[in-house]
């Protein structure tokens, strides 16, 4: 277990949890806390970060989410190598310090699980149950995904890229492959293209972390994190598309065509979001005094235009302000001030709309299962 | 009652059944001839110790006290299985009187997960559920683990049955 949960662990086995809460009332899911991060699964690890604590425009290090589906795995530096195969002209075998070595670039982007959120599905939806927490907002800095194509020469008949790390193990769905497989999710070509997605080896300029995929991950911005793939070690340029268990069972959901049948896709793009950070659920507010409601939107590939409030459970909204120009793939943290005039139970929510005029929808999408967790969300104070 | 009460109390329910299968797991290892399935009922019963903690974190999670109210239903099902252990136990079928209780108990503690797990979700009881969704996922791999277990000894009942009609 990578050593950043190992403060938040109370006992073997078990979550953390604050002895100090007082109000039964109050979801510790997004209250503020003492420790950076909240283990949500022991086995593998799932770290949440705590969004109440939302204040900068980069989530510091030691406060961004970790999302493992296999045992960490153990790689020594010195002998780690990121094999470039499959449709090229010429197979690589490259080291940290060949990669280290090329020509590097730095961009800002949102890194968020596409099961963000699923504490506000009904029931029990497979899979980790995160309240807000598991999103952030880093500058990668690495090579260009292109750079390193480029080097290898692909082939005219090539339509994917298959990224592969090396953790390992047995998938949780019925549905699965009879032996243990490797993390992989492949990228359409044109995406690889992009300037902007990076084999990243720093976070907000430090080392990438072990927990976070190190020596190296692939970063794709605008795309969920699963897409991200940590502690790569196999790149195959590929003659026809890859329907791997990461892109069909898991991380996939039907999309609606309308005049032909649904389609089973995987999920790759960030859908248009924003979340309150302050007030978390059922905090404490005084009537009659200014309060500051703060939180952060994102979305892939626009901007985000305006994030409006509602205190009345989205009868009715007010603008917020957005606190920077708007940047591609970073998300906009916004603030709204509040004078609540009476005492009682008030329901807050925060809509965005981005530049092509998408508004975020009131309800999830049933055919989302439980990603793409991106409708209003509500979180309920209580005026006191 | 509320639904904070109504989850509180499915908590006191879980608590006792887990406890209960602490005692209980025991004697299903010494009754079960089988190496893997011994094997598979000792991990669980120290996974089972783990899950009356985690439950008692989450009472602690609300400010509440860990408490435990009797669960009649996991009394009825620890009935059953000692009776497998003192009638049936000692060969490939009493193996699989076991394997059959010890599933039982799985599917009993999977579906009241599911229901303590729904309510505080509604609640908005963050760390409860998650604390919760841990307990669920070790009981679904247990379960798993029982499916697949009873394979190899169901075939070797079928071919002792032929052998004792032969």
């Amino acid at each position: 277990m990578p050593s950043i949960s190992k403060s938040i662990t109370k006992a073997p086995g078990v979550g953390s949890v604050n002895g100090t809460r007082k109000k039964v009332n109050e979801p510790i899911a997004d209250r503020p806390r003492p420790s950076e991060l909240i283990t949500r699964i022991h086995t593998p690890t799932n770290l949440e970060s705590n969004f109440a604590s939302l204040t900068a425009a980069e989530t510091p290090n030691r406060s961004l989410f970790v999302r493992d589906h296999f045992p960490l795995p153990k790689i020594i530096k010195s002998e780690w190598r990121l094999q470039v195969e499959g449709a090229v002209e010429k197979m690589l075998s490259l080291s940290l310090k060949d990669l280290e070595a090329m020509p590097s670039a730095t961009h800002k982007s949102v890194l968020e699980c596409a099961g963000n959120g699923r504490m506000f599905l009904p029931n029990v939806p497979e899979g980790v149950q995160w309240g807000l927490g598991a999103v952030g907002c880093v500058a990668w800095t690495g090579v260009p995904l292109r750079d390193v194509l480029a080097l290898a020469g692909i082939q005219s008949n090539a339509v994917e890229v298959v990224l592969q790390g090396a953790d390992y193990g047995a998938p949780e769905k019925p549905l699965k492959p009879k032996n243990k497989i490797h993390f992989a999710r492949s990228l359409p070509l044109s995406t690889a293209q992009r300037p902007d997605v990076l084999l990243a080896y720093q976070m907000n300029g430090q080392p990438l972390t072990a927990a976070h995929g190190a020596p190296l991950r692939i970063i794709i911005p605008g795309w969920y994190g699963v897409a991200a793939v940590k502690w790569l070690t196999h790149i195959e340029v590929v003659r026809a598309p890859f329907h791997g268990y990461f892109q069909t069972v898991e991380y996939a959901y039907w999309k609606d065509n309308g005049t032909h049948p649904p389609e089973r896709i995987p999920i790759t793009q960030i859908f248009l979001k924003s979340q309150i950070s302050r007030p978390f659920m059922h905090e404490r507010v005084q009537a009659g005094k200014t309060y500051q409601v703060t939180g952060a939107a994102w979305t892939a590939e626009h901007k985000i235009k305006s994030v409006e409030v509602s205190t009345d459970g989205g009868k009715t909204w007010e603008r917020s302000n957005l606190k920077e120009e708007p940047s591609d793939h970073a998300w906009q943290l916004w603030e709204w001030t509040w004078k609540p005039r009476s005492p009682g139970k008030y329901t807050l929510m925060s809509r965005a709309t981005d530049s092509r005029g998408e508004v975020q929808p009131a309800e999830h999408d049933e055919n989302h299962e439980s990603y793409l967790i991106h409708h209003t969300l509500p979180v309920t104070v209580q005026v006191v | 009652m509320d639904l904070h009460e109504l989850f509180l109390s499915a908590l006191k329910d879980l608590s006792s059944a887990e406890k209960q299968l602490v005692k209980a797991l025991p004697k299903l290892v010494k009754a079960t001839v089988s190496p893997p399935l011994r094997a598979a009922f000792q991990s669980h019963l120290e996974e089972t110790k783990t899950h009356v903690s985690r439950i008692q974190q989450a009472f602690e999670s609300l400010g509440a006290k860990p408490k435990s109210v009797l669960c009649k239903g996991m009394q009825g099902l620890v009935v059953e299985g000692d009776a497998h252990v003192k009638q049936d136990a000692g060969d490939v079928f009493g193996d699989l009187a076991l394997l059959g209780a010890g599933q039982r108990v799985e599917h009993y503690e999977i579906a009241a997960y599911f229901s303590a797990i729904s309510m505080a979700k509604t609640l908005g009881y963050g760390d409860a559920a998650n604390l919760l969704v841990e307990n669920l996922q070790e009981e679904q791999r247990a379960s798993d683990l029982l499916r697949k277990l009873s394979k190899p000894i169901l075939k070797q009942a079928a071919a002792t049955a032929e052998k004792k009609k032969g």
